[in-house]
């Protein structure tokens, strides 16, 4: 008998539960993500800082839509997406993914690690055959004016999704308007980085979602119907109070006879005015008269009288000539002329301070030299930001093992005396000037220009490479940056 | 009532004003203040201009002046890295000048403040005098209190009449001004025989931080800070290059360099300064914009 008063009592308890829930809304209808399309790229090249671009159509979902770019990658790298859609700028996001600090891409920019390795190069690979590639024999990269390379893309791979998000925007619609994104509208994401990024083994998941409600549009409508009308209903309350209260002025209509009376009014005001401003000019006049005849009157004069007030005159007299004569004593400086100097200042220092607002330009066509060794890896050039986008050419880097073994280029003969070259503009405070020289491409000495490099720590310095004689010719002996170990 | 007079009468007691006049006086002091005051500062010819120098290692530099009332969050990034090394730099500009003042004493305002004390503490004094104190208590303090105020009120009605008086002064003064606080253009750290460049806000690029650490971890290494054909040569001490390395955490170079120093441990900021030839970093006046008003003018004239 007891058990089941008790049973009776929960039974009870939970549908008062229920009865109160339902309410007090408790179970209001919401909107869900439902994936509609995921897909995946990996970069075509494996040293780049883009700029990539994504562009996927927009559904024009009535209750919206969100996009999410996810990125898994096997190490450290740092990316900057945008998210642009038809509107404009929708959303920005720079994250460092895979890893803590700084982006793992020392394959991919200078660094400590270079000590060793050459700029440019020469010849094919020992025992190399068949035809020669483009680039054999022709110039090496430099800081010149060059065409663009193609633009890096990501291609579509298949993977599986994951990894961290780099950046979600959403246009949610819980409303009975129209949705933000129109079907056909493109969403474009831009992707980049200031610095390269090792992106070899980077997959990167774009995800479409559309926002769909939890219980079905018509009971979703009802819900976002009732909710308009109670908004209406207390913006009426509002509006109502305010006029109670006397916040909403109504404006009346003025009539003829009032205008004039203003009109008539402001007259008057305006002709006292002008006797006021009279009489005080006579009083200024009679007073300057007083004062010419009175010097020693402390009210026209001041303290001293005349003789003090010609004193301080002349002092005044003595700072302006002083000042006309030294324009760059501070002392002597204006409001304005303090202004002026600050804002230029200032103006310094913002530029100093100034970041890219968008992405590097892409990248430069460069054409590798020919080979230097056989073990050698082309680490291609990038752009380098120091107050403005500044490229730092590609190199190759040849490892002490293959100049050990003398797996480097032989020529049959020593190659023509160096070129002398024109410098172009230093690109980076720091950099410093790689000087070209010749390179056996397989047939003959092709010369390899010089290039700006950026040093790989400080207190190196660069050791040009020569040839070495050798039995039945010369051995390439590359260059390397020697001194100051990292 | 009571407590108020009793206030009135601390008020008046703390700066009774002819006990304050006098007491001015008597340390050789003016005990009138200015009116209708005339000041003309003339500047001497001759001045000198100066570039700050200070070098900051990680995290030596002072946080900036903005101050919130907000409760100050807990850091969610760990920093692994030291912040790099900067360069904070000042011009100042130092000349002399002569203040010529020309002002009068004892004139209206005196007189106002004086009657306004004469009357208040007189008030004071009469009820004081005049009025008894509560039950039990000794009307001796009361009398005391009256007859200072009393004697304060009479020598601030003979202030009243001090004659109106002229003053002309000349004072000479050292006029320091900070110009500008961001580092020139052309400003370079030589050491270890690399230059560095160094931008308007004082920072160096990765190779130049790496060339300053190696030159103060090294005891014989020179430091040099150049613009254009000034330079000064910077020797930092023991104790500076310890605080150096300990903010750069380089801690190898630092255990052997701080075994040398004496203190160590705090801030040693490695400071110069580069006296440079007036205007030079100053600068030339820019057009105003009337100027260039005036010029457009002149050639829409021409």
């Amino acid at each position: 008998m007891l058990l089941s008063v008790a049973d009776m009592s929960a039974t009870r308890l939970s549908l008062a539960v229920v009865v109160l829930l339902g309410a007090c809304g408790g179970s209001a209808p919401g909107l869900r993500a439902r994936v509609a399309l995921t897909r995946s790229f990996a970069s075509s090249v494996r040293c780049a800082q883009g700029p990539f671009e994504l562009t996927i159509p927009a559904n024009g979902h009535r209750w919206g839509e969100s996009i999410e770019l996810r990125v898994k990658t096997p190490r450290a790298v740092k990316l900057i997406a945008r998210v642009e859609r038809a509107g404009g700028f929708a959303h920005k996001a720079d994250k460092l993914i895979g890893g803590r600090g700084r982006p793992d891409n020392r394959r991919c920019v200078v660094g400590a690690d270079e000590v060793g390795s050459v700029a440019g190069g020469g010849g094919r690979p020992p025992g190399a055959t068949g035809p020669r590639t483009k680039g054999d024999g022709e110039t090496g990269g430099t800081t010149t004016r060059a065409p663009p390379a193609k633009r890096p893309v990501l291609v579509s791979v298949s993977a599986a999704a994951g990894g961290d998000t780099l950046v979600r925007v959403s246009w949610r619609n819980p409303s009975l308007e129209p949705p933000a994104l129109h079907a056909g509208d493109r969403i474009r994401i831009r992707i980049w980085s200031l610095v390269p990024n090792d992106l070899q083994g980077v997959v990167f998941t774009l995800r479409h979602f559309l926002y769909v409600p939890s219980g079905g549009d018509d009971a979703f409508v009802a819900y976002l119907r009732k909710l308009e009308r109670k908004r209406a209903r207390e913006d009426e309350a509002r509006r109502k109070r305010a006029e109670r209260r006397g916040h909403v002025v109504r404006s009346k209509p003025v009539s003829a006879e009032t205008r004039r009376r203003r009109r008539a009014e402001q007259q008057r005001r305006r002709a006292q005015r002008l006797k006021r401003q009279a009489e005080r000019r006579r009083r200024a006049r009679l007073r300057r008269q007083y004062c010419a005849s009175h010097l020693d009157d402390r009210e026209c004069w001041g303290p001293g009288g005349f003789r003090v007030h010609a004193a301080m005159d002349a002092r005044a007299a003595e700072r302006a000539r002083y000042c006309k004569a030294h324009r760059n004593d501070a002392r002597c400086w204006t409001k304005r002329e303090w202004y002026e100097r600050r804002l230029r200042w200032h103006r310094r220092l913002r530029r100093a301070a100034q970041k890219p607002q968008g992405p590097p330009p892409s990248p430069r066509a460069e054409t590798k030299p020919p080979w230097p060794s056989e073990h050698a890896q082309w680490r291609p050039g990038y752009w380098h930001w120091s107050a403005g986008w500044k490229w730092i050419a590609g190199r190759w880097r040849v490892p002490q093992t293959d100049v050990d073994r003398g797996l480097t280029t032989k020529a049959p003969q020593q190659p023509p005396p160096p070129k002398r070259e024109a410098r172009p503009q230093l690109p980076v405070p720091s950099a410093v000037w790689i000087v070209g020289y010749w390179q056996w491409n397989g047939s003959v000495f092709v010369w390899v220009p010089g290039s700006w490099q950026l040093p790989p720590s400080a207190g190196v310095r660069w050791q040009p490479p020569h040839w070495r004689v050798s039995v039945g010719g010369v051995v390439f002996v590359p260059g390397r940056w020697i001194g100051g170990a990292p | 009532m009571r407590a108020a007079l009793g206030i009135m009468a601390g008020l008046v007691l703390a700066s009774g004003c002819a006990t304050e006049s006098v007491t001015a006086y008597a340390a050789g002091k003016t005990p009138a203040f200015n009116e209708n005051e005339w000041v003309e500062v003339v500047p001497l010819p001759g001045f000198t201009e100066e570039l700050h120098v200070v070098f900051h290692a990680a995290g030596q530099r002072p946080m900036s002046r903005r101050t919130t009332t907000a409760r100050p969050s807990k850091p969610r990034v760990v920093f692994t890295e030291p912040l790099p090394p900067e360069l904070s730099c000042k011009v100042t500009q130092t000349g002399q000048s002569v203040d010529h003042i020309a002002a009068s004493r004892y004139g209206k305002k005196w007189k106002w403040a004086t009657a306004s004390f004469f009357v208040l503490e007189a008030a004071v004094a009469a009820l004081s005098l005049l009025s008894d104190a509560p039950d039990g208590k000794s009307n001796v303090p009361r009398r005391i209190v009256g007859g200072y105020l009393a004697l304060d009120a009479l020598v601030t009605g003979g202030l009243f009449f001090v004659p109106k008086r002229d003053v002309l002064e000349t004072k000479p003064r050292t006029v320091v001004t900070t110009v500008r606080r961001d580092c020139p253009a052309g400003l370079v750290v030589e050491a270890g025989g690399k230059r560095v460049e160094v931008d308007a806000r004082g920072k160096l690029d990765p190779v130049g931080v790496q060339v300053l650490d190696r030159a103060m971890a090294e005891p014989t290494a020179r430091i040099e800070v150049r613009f254009g054909s000034y330079s000064a040569v910077i020797a930092p001490t023991p104790d500076q290059r310890c605080a150096w390395l300990r903010g750069r955490r380089n801690i190898a170079d630092a255990q052997a360099v701080c075994a040398d120093a004496i203190g160590r441990y705090g801030r040693q900021p490695i400071t110069t300064t580069l006296q440079v030839a007036p205007g030079t970093l100053t600068g030339q006046r820019t057009p105003t914009l009337e100027h260039r008003l005036n010029m457009a003018l002149a050639q829409s004239a021409r």
